[in-house]
């Protein structure tokens, strides 16, 4: 599912904030990436989900290897990748429905089609209420319930999200989670970037650490070479 | 549940509720200034017409030449004439109307034997070009001495280059209107992407192609451009028939009635089409170039 090999990464001419990082996560895994602020876990999420590229090493993503990818087959692959960004990114100016909508919107899905899936997923994410509201007036957990919905929408194979307990309490961090889980059982592939260690604790699934830039692998279960 | 809602708040910026009204007014020069073109090359194939279907005969003074003998001359001349097919009208112009026409310059002492003046006989033919005119002038002058025909050649030829150049002039303004309204179409679209890049960013991560970030901005230029087209082309279309009343009051015999062909009306109708068209396709390929530079 992903595969990187002797990865950097640098921003603009500035020093590598990411080095020698090499790892693979086999489908459907489940995985946190942990470590201390600045250590380059939103960096190595960001390769992921396509919004930058290595400066050097091999990255490889369904198969493909995305280093080397034209700008214009981006689009597609990236409509693979649900991704709950680390301040959510939600458009302020648009609804909490045309928000979760724009995956499928973009994608070209039929309006019938979006407005069944979309009015279903945020009943689940319990925000049926709030469809017209927009992000502004809503508080920072149910910004972030939309973001997640916005992640999944389109069923990605891959769920990537940048600290998304971030701004709430433990219980809901955990009920979070067992969202995630859900999705992962439904064969998402699942990373987890956080800083959160006691939420880790109560989950079984392997962690990758970072310490700057480079990577560390403390649970035995993360595959590595 | 519709799209209705833009991606792109692309209308609340002050670029987009400026380019309307430069578009507008665009539209507006354009098409007043194509149908000032169209109206003065109908005029001038009018006076061109008119032109051709004339010719002036003189007749001139010869040195020693004994009284009477240059009537004598005209008269012949207006019976050769009278005989040419085609020929309508041979008005002898009388020696008096000449020297009063040029008293202006000669003063009113002018005595028809002090100043020996060339007799003018006009000429109308049925239609332009019913007679040959090269022709007649060479059988006129073999026939008679003295004899010099003026088919407003020269005339002719200035209302041509005349017309030629208002026509360049007229292209040469309304292409620079053309590049002008693209390059405001340019600039706005160009401070859309810059402001709305953090969006942009996003419906690039969750798959959008730079097609479908290209269309809002097409959607928003073509709703601009056709607002702009609607006022632009209206406030034309006003100022033509004010100003067609205006010519039509003045009933200068000069002047043939202005008025615009049913195609040139078409022309006219295809400036603010046009405008649509081109707005719309410079702001796709001013976001297309832009979005290339993104991750
Ligand atoms: N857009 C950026 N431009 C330049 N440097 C950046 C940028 N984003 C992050 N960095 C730097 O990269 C390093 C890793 O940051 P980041 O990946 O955000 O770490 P983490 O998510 O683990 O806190 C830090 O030193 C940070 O200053
Ligand atoms: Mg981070």
């Amino acid at each position: 599912m992903v595969r990187f090999e002797n990865v950097g990464m640098r921003y603009g001419a500035g020093p590598e904030v990411l080095s020698d990082v090499t790892f693979t996560l086999p489908p459907g895994s489940f995985h946190f990436v942990t470590g201390p602020s600045g250590a380059g876990k939103s960096s190595l999420l960001k390769l992921m989900y396509l919004a930058h590229r290595p400066s050097r090493g091999f990255i490889t993503l369904f198969s493909r290897d995305v280093t080397r990818v034209p700008r214009r087959e981006l689009p597609e692959l990236r409509r693979r990748i649900g991704v709950v960004f680390q301040d959510f990114r939600l458009i302020q100016h648009l609804s909490a429905f045309d928000n979760v909508a724009l995956p499928l919107r973009v994608s070209g899905s039929r309006e019938d089609v979006v407005h069944k899936h979309v009015t279903e997923l945020l009943t689940w994410v319990g925000l049926k209420d709030h469809l017209h509201a927009r992000p502004p007036t809503l508080s920072g957990g149910q910004q972030q319930r939309i973001a997640i919905a916005r992640a999944v929408i389109a069923h990605p194979s891959l769920l990537l999200a940048d600290e998304p307990t971030g701004n709430v309490d433990d219980t809901i961090a955990v009920r979070l989670l067992y969202l995630f889980e859900e999705l992962n059982r439904m064969g998402t592939t699942v990373v987890i970037a956080t800083h959160n260690k006691s939420l880790i604790a109560r989950f079984s699934h392997p962690v990758m650490h970072l310490e700057d830039g480079e990577l560390t692998v403390l649970n035995r279960d993360a595959e590595t070479k | 549940m519709s799209d209705s809602q833009a991606v792109l708040p692309l209308s609340r910026e002050s670029s987009s509720r400026l380019l309307p009204w430069i578009i507008g007014i665009m539209v507006y020069l354009g098409a007043v200034i194509l149908a000032g073109a169209m109206v003065l090359a109908a005029a001038a194939a009018a006076w061109n017409d008119e032109l051709t279907a004339a010719f002036t005969v003189q007749i001139t003074p010869i040195d020693g030449e004994e009284d009477g003998g240059i009537e004598t001359r005209v008269r012949n001349a207006a019976k050769m004439l009278r005989n040419v097919p085609g020929v309508a009208i041979v008005n002898v112009v009388p020696a008096e109307t000449t020297m009063a026409a040029l008293e202006p310059w000669l003063g009113p002492n002018l005595n028809a034997q002090d100043l020996p003046l060339p007799r003018v006989i006009d000429v109308r033919l049925e239609k332009a070009g019913a007679v040959d005119l090269a022709a007649l002038a060479k059988q006129l002058s073999g026939d008679i001495e003295g004899v010099a025909v003026d088919s407003h050649e020269y005339w002719r030829g200035q209302i041509e280059s005349l017309v030629r150049t208002l026509e360049l002039l007229a292209t040469v303004v309304i292409v620079l209107i053309g590049f002008s309204a693209m390059a405001a179409v340019v600039f706005a679209t160009r401070s859309g992407v810059a402001v709305h890049r953090d969006v942009i960013e996003v419906l690039h991560l969750i798959g959008a192609t730079d097609q479908y970030v290209a269309q809002q901005f097409q959607r928003q230029a073509f709703r601009v451009s056709l607002m702009g087209s609607v006022f632009g082309g209206l406030l034309a279309v006003i100022t033509l028939f004010g100003f067609g009343r205006l010519l039509a009051d003045l009933d200068a015999a000069l002047l043939p009635a202005p008025s615009l062909a049913p195609w040139e009306w078409i022309a006219l109708g295809v400036v603010p089409i046009l405008a649509c068209l081109i707005a719309t396709m410079t702001a796709r390929l001013t976001v297309i170039r832009a979005l290339r530079q993104m991750p």
